[in-house]
């Protein structure tokens, strides 16, 4: 670094500085305050509109729950278009597409969930369950095979057993009973692993129907002289009988 | 060293230093720097605290609620600190995860959005209308402030967003209705018969020699309960009850006199004059005395107030103030209005407000009891808390005493007590003093029952303590073969007829694989039947256990039978016959079936995606419990 010897020097050397480098620091200090401004602005834009669509959001909810579901269609189509880059115009999405299938409009849904798709994150929660439900709409519009497709390559995330539930459900459709079984099966251990209770009756009673027994062996000419009966009957009390003297 | 420094300063390696010192603290702030690592967090969510104070409200939420829930007779040991406290944290935990989720999802709401709702809430409404005092006194009831309140709500409002925007869009797709309806409404024509247990019941005989042998073998079985003899001290307050000294009840009386439940109590009106900003002296004294003039001159007082009292809030109502017991109002008025008699008009008395004209309307004369009223209950409350002071001594005592001591007969020789004896009681004891869990857990406890010390001195209800130690102890033993012969006979006997009843049954099964009908096979033998033609698997009408059991069974080819038996929980065999299976047809159930089908398998759905939801959070989550 340069030494000055007096104060007279120092000032000049200050002045010729400034008029080298003057006009570009102001523009550098200009332009570091507008994008500052600017980001600032942007990110009390990006909380109003979220908070906007919140609150539409929140109307829409109310709505489906006192079954206005047509208010709640038109509101959640406005949320889609106002809000479209935030979360809530997926979840008004998603709820679209359950209203088409309720109402048997698979053609609708599809694309509901398609647009799900073209916006949400990958690896996000939206986007595993517009791909899962995708696929279940697809089996129920007449492609079983494509919606197994889906569901076997798909990276189901979080929701593994409620993938293996709807690969089931698309394998008994085309009646590959063993291969369902299967994925039922470890549905209902993947969904154990969970802390919470999940009631998994209906899986339950289709796993149930997937595992049918022929019934117990009886051959009176062995056992009529003592106390014998079949043991390794499907029996619901199978505990309460004693054992043999 | 400085001077190193100071010399090196000035060189690009000192100024790399420097610029990356700058960089962390404007990217970092400088609480980082200065707070990092001084956590006493209980617990850290992503990085997010879970601190102390949030634990133990939470804690204090859940005891709350465990109280309500279950009354005062709950087990203490659902009370245990820990435990909640284990507890509480997982929820905090869980709770926290969510709300990090649901920020992350950008969802977000605005005190505006709070506001109306929490404007709309019926509990802090008065008269249907939103009331502030009512918001703050419930919020402080509940612990929050209006700060931490709307943060609450802003949360649970988020959470319920997700929860609404995924589990709740959940549906089901024609194709999985008609595919559940065909497992979930498939029906099966059933014929079965009972074949009871009771009638072969009868016809067992048992010999004591078998009676013996089961006996001898399965005697861990006929356990008698554990019990023991149990030697305590109670003390209560009213041991320690001493005559009261009549001085201490006389103050104890003029205190209670003094004290506001007895005090005289006033209604007045009054006629409040303000002197205005531009209203000289003189007017504003012309105005008291046109006032008073009219007053002497016996116009309605009421009728006067209307017309000029500056009092906005009484004016309309005749100047009336209410009742005051003497510290209602300024010490000028109070001392005014005590000397005038009912209906009297006093002179102008000036306060801060202004000057007021008053009427005394009424006059309620306080009446203290009498000495004599008042005695018992004085003398009761004077014995007692001087009672309670020398229990909790003898208490201190009693417990470094018991602590100490080989038995209870030292420590209550040394403090003039007597220990009593019980008679035998168990761990389900439930009369009298050994009926509180308190005492009978200390009993059971390791320390007492097995290492032989007096228990801990333990407080019962407010005023009374009980030191306990086990005299006696019975542990479970086997039963003599006397008290236990005619359970061990009704045993055997069952068994026998359940032998007997399955053989009955294996017979009846293969007559009917051979081509019996049901209906013929149970005429015949003397069974009872039926048919339910179209049974589902929810079938109101067949016993739980044929459906759990036919339902299971491969379905007969068309036109064939299968057939089975399966006991009843009452040892009954119920023998049955499978001879048609129809598959559920989503469009033949009846609309009511159809929704419950809809419902269920939605619901399902939803449910298990919350819960992987949830459990996805936390598997990706990292935890640091301290």
């Amino acid at each position: 670094m340069e030494q000055y010897r007096t104060e007279e020097e120092q000032v000049e050397a200050l002045k010729k500085w400034w008029e080298e480098n003057g006009r570009s620091t102001i523009v550098a200090v200009i332009v570091a305050l507008g994008l500052g401004f600017g980001w600032q602005g942007w990110q009390k834009y990006q909380e109003g509109e979220g908070e906007s669509a919140s609150m539409s959001y929140q109307n829409m909810v109310q709505m489906l729950s006192t079954g206005e579901a047509e208010s709640a269609r038109a509101l959640a189509e406005e949320i889609k278009l106002e809000y479209s880059r935030t979360t809530y115009a997926q979840f008004a999405a998603l709820h679209l597409a359950r209203l088409a299938v309720t109402d048997g409009d698979l053609a609708t849904a599809e694309a509901e969930l398609r647009w799900v798709l073209g916006r949400a994150d990958k690896g996000s929660d939206t986007m595993q369950l517009a791909q899962l439900r995708l696929a279940r709409v697809l089996a129920a519009a007449g492609d079983p095979q494509q919606a197994l497709t889906i569901l076997q390559s798909a990276d189901p995330g979080s929701y593994a057993a409620a993938y293996q539930v709807a690969t089931g459900d698309v394998l008994l459709m085309l009646e590959r009973d063993d291969e369902a079984r299967a994925a039922y099966d470890s549905a209902l251990s993947l969904a154990s692993r969970a802390e919470g209770q999940v009631n998994m009756a209906v899986l339950q009673q289709k796993l149930q129907s997937l595992s049918q027994v022929p019934p117990r062996e009886i051959d009176i000419a062995a056992s009529a002289g003592e106390s014998e009966a079949a043991p390794e009957a499907p029996s619901a009390d199978a505990d309460t009988v004693p054992g043999e003297e | 060293m400085l001077q190193d420094i100071r010399a090196n300063a000035q060189g690009t390696a000192a100024k790399i230093i420097i610029g990356l010192i700058v960089i962390a603290f404007s990217l970092f702030g400088i609480e980082s720097i200065l707070l990092g690592g001084s956590s006493n967090a209980a617990a850290e969510v992503n990085g997010e605290e879970i601190t102390p104070q949030e634990l133990q409200q939470a804690v204090n939420n859940q005891k709350r609620q465990l109280l309500a829930m279950m009354g005062d007779d709950i087990d203490p040991d659902l009370l245990d600190d820990q435990l909640i406290s284990q507890q509480a944290l997982q929820t905090l935990i869980q709770r926290k995860l969510l709300i990090q989720s649901a920020r992350e999802m950008g969802l977000t709401v605005s005190d505006a959005q709070i506001g109306s709702i929490v404007a709309n809430m019926e509990e802090f409404q008065v008269d249907g209308q939103f009331s502030a005092d009512m918001y703050r006194a419930r919020l402080a009831d509940a612990g929050f402030t209006p700060t931490s309140f709307r943060m609450t709500m802003s949360d649970d409002l988020v959470m319920g967003q997700v929860r609404a925007g995924l589990a709740a869009s959940e549906f089901a797709t024609p194709a999985e209705l008609s595919l559940n309806a065909r497992i979930l409404g498939e029906q099966r024509d059933l014929r079965y018969l009972t074949i009871p247990m009771e009638r072969y019941r009868s016809d067992v005989e048992v010999s004591a020699a078998e009676v013996e042998t089961y006996y001898a073998e399965n005697a861990d079985e006929f356990l008698s309960e554990e019990a023991v003899v149990l030697d305590y001290i109670v003390i209560s307050a009213d041991d320690f009850k001493q005559p009261v000294d009549e001085a201490l009840i006389l103050d104890a009386y003029e205190a209670e006199k003094q004290g506001g439940q007895y005090a005289t109590e006033n209604r007045v009106s009054h006629i409040l004059l303000e002197q205005r900003e531009d209203e000289s002296a003189e007017d504003y004294a012309q105005r008291i005395a046109t006032v008073e003039q009219e007053i002497s001159s016996g116009k309605d007082f009421a009728e006067l107030a209307k017309q000029y009292s500056d009092d906005i809030g009484s004016s309309g109502f005749g100047g009336d103030l209410g009742f005051s017991s003497g510290d209602a109002f300024p010490e000028a008025m109070e001392l005014a209005i005590a000397e005038l008699q009912v209906g009297e008009v006093s002179a102008p008395v000036v306060t801060e407000a202004g000057t007021h004209i008053i009427l005394l309307n009424e006059r309620r004369e306080g009446k203290a009891p009498t000495l004599e009223e008042m005695r018992p209950q004085l003398e009761e409350q004077i014995a007692l808390s001087e009672a309670r002071v020398e229990l909790l001594r003898t208490v201190e005592t009693l417990k470094d005493l018991a602590f100490n001591a080989q038995d209870l007969n030292e420590p209550a020789e040394e403090l003039a007590l007597e220990v009593a004896r019980t008679g035998r009681i168990t761990r389900a004891h439930s009369e009298g003093l050994f009926a509180d869990r308190v005492l009978l857990d200390a009993a059971f406890s390791d320390d007492v029952l097995n290492a032989g010390h007096n228990s801990d001195v333990l407080e019962l209800e407010e005023n009374r303590w009980v030191v306990l130690r086990v005299q006696e102890h019975f542990p479970a033993q086997v039963m003599p073969l006397e008290q236990v012969r005619e359970q061990i006979v009704a045993r055997i006997a069952d068994e026998r007829a359940l032998q007997a009843v399955e053989r009955e049954a294996a017979m009846a099964v293969q007559q009917l694989r051979g081509g019996a009908g049901v209906e013929d096979y149970a005429g015949d033998a003397g069974f009872e039947w039926q048919v339910e033609l179209g049974a589902d698997r929810r079938n109101p009408m067949v016993p739980r256990e044929i459906l759990a059991s036919a339902f299971q069974l491969a379905p007969p080819e068309e036109g064939g039978s299968v057939v089975d038996y399966v006991l009843s929980s009452g040892g009954d065999a119920l023998v049955y016959e499978v001879s048609q299976v129809t598959p559920g047809e989503l469009q033949s159930l009846p609309e009511a079936e159809r929704n419950v089908i809809q419902q269920m398998v939605g619901a399902e759905y939803g449910q298990l995606i919350d819960n992987e939801y949830r459990q996805g959070l936390r598997e990706a989550a990292e935890i640091n419990v301290l």
